[in-house]
């Protein structure tokens, strides 16, 4: 018990030390738990009309209603889900693909690396809205297509920054045992190279999330994402359509919109620490903890006489 | 006598030309064999070739690197055979402990996984796996306790036995050290050669020693192999070497190592820098810096001939034992 009570405070010690890691972590825990129980939560249905459309903020509807006369704060609450939701897919899909390319590519070096570093610049200089919606608009509006199409386009940087790192890690020294050892490449790069980077992966793929998130409200509110989708990105383009600005109505974009903000700035806050960021500050171990130093060495005393 | 367990012959390695830069010729036709429980040394000084050499018996080489000659291991010519023949060698016979072990550890993997990594795969479970790395930690000197710690935790000279039971966690008949001792301190650095001299005896297991360190090679190593720009100039009996050297690069080297056990007045130092390897040398490439030069050393490269202390001298005018008194 002792030892998880000791990990337990350790753990808070360290919460303590990286406050804005730790608020990051707790905002999108929070919307976490909405995008899993979100319906269980919510008041009323994402197309269930509860009042007149356009109902200002009550104590009935605490954020008003839309153009529907549907509740925002229901709505909010379910659009959690498909926001995280395609977040996450698209996220992995472009962790996958970018991490993939840039070990590859770091790794083997030569033609290998130029040939995919290539395709990188290729997908990199491409305007990544426009193809999305050309591309999104080819295969039709589907909260599926959307996933990969934010998944496909966003890997380029994670490509490119962990490709450098590999560089560097594939001349350790202890790359070059694994290979006298006679593991294959794939195990190096699976084994050896991949865990050098996770802190570079991780990273990214916070960073990578708020981007999927207000990826998919743009594409969202172009009208690339099926209309039954209940999303913070198909709640602003619907409030939008029915000119809910026109009619002073704020109270049905801004909860969105403002969820979509506040998703973001927590993923930025738990990175905020890490990486780069980190590397330039002291290291932790020294700016808290120092060794013990005894007054007078006593062994040495005893020894002596 | 066995037959050898490795026989280099005939070796040979270029790099291609990066750039407008001459092809250079970095391993010189250089022969060696090394049998069972046999401990040979690559001395030279930095840039002889004693890595490469040891990198080319791997395919460790990087792609520019052009190998030919022949390499035997148990009498299988594994050249013949291509890149592919070298790359089945790694794991399978032969083992390398490289150059500061302070790279050679994975720093975010604990020492136990590091060690069943290297294990041959299959045919063992997962608590006789576990055995073996107690077993193998204990080989080296290192209690158990270490397989669950990260490289960051252990001294250099921990760090060191760690490599050496990672290369012995494949069973290797012959060990490959390349300049395994370098980075450590003196002391440390006799425990590790002791260690290398139990391990050989007790596992019957062959080692080439690839070292600048000429004194800590005397030590270790029964056979001497003297490379000056990537030829073996010098190869004997480590001790008929020591106390009658033939070559004179070889006694300018024991010259300039100090010894606890002889005085000397002052250690000397070999005037001059190894030639440029792009170089074709047309004579003896240790000519410009012998004081034994004459003429003909600037025209005739010398053939490597047996010598009086029954190995081999690649000289014109190999010293004499009554050149020394």
């Amino acid at each position: 018990m002792s030892a998880i009570a000791a990990r337990a405070r350790a753990t808070l010690r360290l919460a303590n030390r990286r406050r804005a890691t730790t608020i990051g972590i707790l905002i999108l825990s929070v919307f976490a738990f909405l995008a899993v129980f979100g319906p269980l939560i919510a008041p009323y249905g994402a197309h269930e009309q509860v009042g007149r459309p356009f109902e200002p903020p009550s104590s009935a509807h605490p954020f008003g209603l839309d153009g529907g006369g549907v509740d925002v704060l229901s709505l909010v609450i379910l659009g959690a889900r498909v926001s995280l939701l395609v977040g996450i897919v698209a996220t992995a899909v472009s962790i996958v693909i970018g991490a993939g390319v840039g070990i590859v590519a770091g790794y083997f070096g030569g033609l290998v690396d130029g040939v995919l570093m290539r395709i990188t610049d290729f997908f990199l200089v491409v305007p990544v809205l426009p193809l999305m919606v050309v591309v999104a608009a080819v295969w039709g509006p589907s909260l599926f297509h959307v996933m990969i199409v934010i998944g496909a386009l966003l890997w380029t940087p994670v490509a490119r920054v962990v490709r450098a790192q590999a560089l560097a890690v594939r001349e350790r020294g202890f790359v070059r045992r694994a290979r006298a050892m006679g593991a294959s490449s794939g195990r190096i790069m699976w084994v050896h190279v991949l865990p050098q980077l996770r802190g570079l992966i991780l990273t990214n793929t916070v960073l990578m999330i708020a981007q999927a998130i207000m990826a998919e409200a743009a594409l969202a509110f172009l009208g690339l994402e099926s209309a039954q989708v209940v999303s913070w990105g198909t709640q602003i383009s619907h409030a939008f359509s029915s000119a809910s600005m026109s009619a002073g109505a704020w109270w049905a974009i801004v909860p969105a919109g403002l969820c979509i903000a506040i998703v973001v700035l927590a993923c930025n806050l738990v990175v905020i620490d890490s990486g780069e960021a980190r590397a330039r500050r002291r290291p932790l171990h020294l700016s808290r903890r120092r060794p013990r130093v005894t007054a007078q060495p006593k062994a040495l005393e005893e020894q002596v006489s | 006598m066995n037959p050898p367990l490795l026989e280099v012959a005939g070796l040979d390695v270029f790099y291609a030309p990066l750039d407008e830069e001459p092809r250079r010729h970095i391993v010189r036709d250089v022969s060696f064999s090394v049998s069972t429980g046999q401990r040979l040394g690559l001395v030279g000084e930095s840039g002889a070739g004693k890595s490469t050499t040891l990198y080319a018996l791997l395919g460790l080489l990087p792609g520019n690197a052009e190998i030919s000659g022949r390499i035997a291991f148990e009498g299988v010519d594994v050249l013949a055979a291509g890149h592919s023949g070298l790359v089945a060698l790694r794991g399978h016979g032969i083992a390398l402990v490289t150059q500061s072990a302070m790279n050679a550890l994975n720093p975010v993997h604990r020492i136990g996984r590091q060690l069943r990594e290297a294990m041959p795969s299959g045919g063992r479970g997962r608590a006789a796996r576990r055995a073996r790395v107690d077993e193998l930690l204990d080989r080296v000197g290192l209690p158990p306790s270490v397989a669950r710690r990260y490289p960051h935790e252990l001294s250099g000279g921990m760090r060191q036995r760690v490599a050496i039971a990672i290369a012995l966690a494949s069973e290797p008949k012959l060990l490959l050290a390349d300049e395994a001792t370098t980075a450590l301190d003196t002391v440390v650095q006799a425990r590790v050669v002791e260690l290398l001299h139990e391990l050989c005896t007790e596992l019957d297991l062959a080692i080439v020693f690839a070292s600048h360190h000429l004194a800590l090679v005397a030590q270790l190593c029964d056979t001497l192999a003297t490379m000056y720009a990537g030829r073996i100039v010098e190869l004997g009996p480590t001790e008929q070497i020591r106390d009658e050297p033939q070559h004179p690069y070889t006694r300018l080297l024991f010259e300039a190592t100090p010894d606890l056990g002889e005085r000397k007045e002052h250690l000397r130092s070999i005037p001059g820098a190894p030639p440029p390897l792009s170089d074709v040398l047309p004579g003896c490439s240790f000519e410009p810096r012998c004081p034994r030069a004459v003429e003909g050393c600037r025209v005739r490269n010398p053939a490597v001939e047996p010598a009086s202390h029954g190995g081999e001298v690649a000289c014109l005018r190999p010293e004499r034992v009554e050149a020394h008194g």
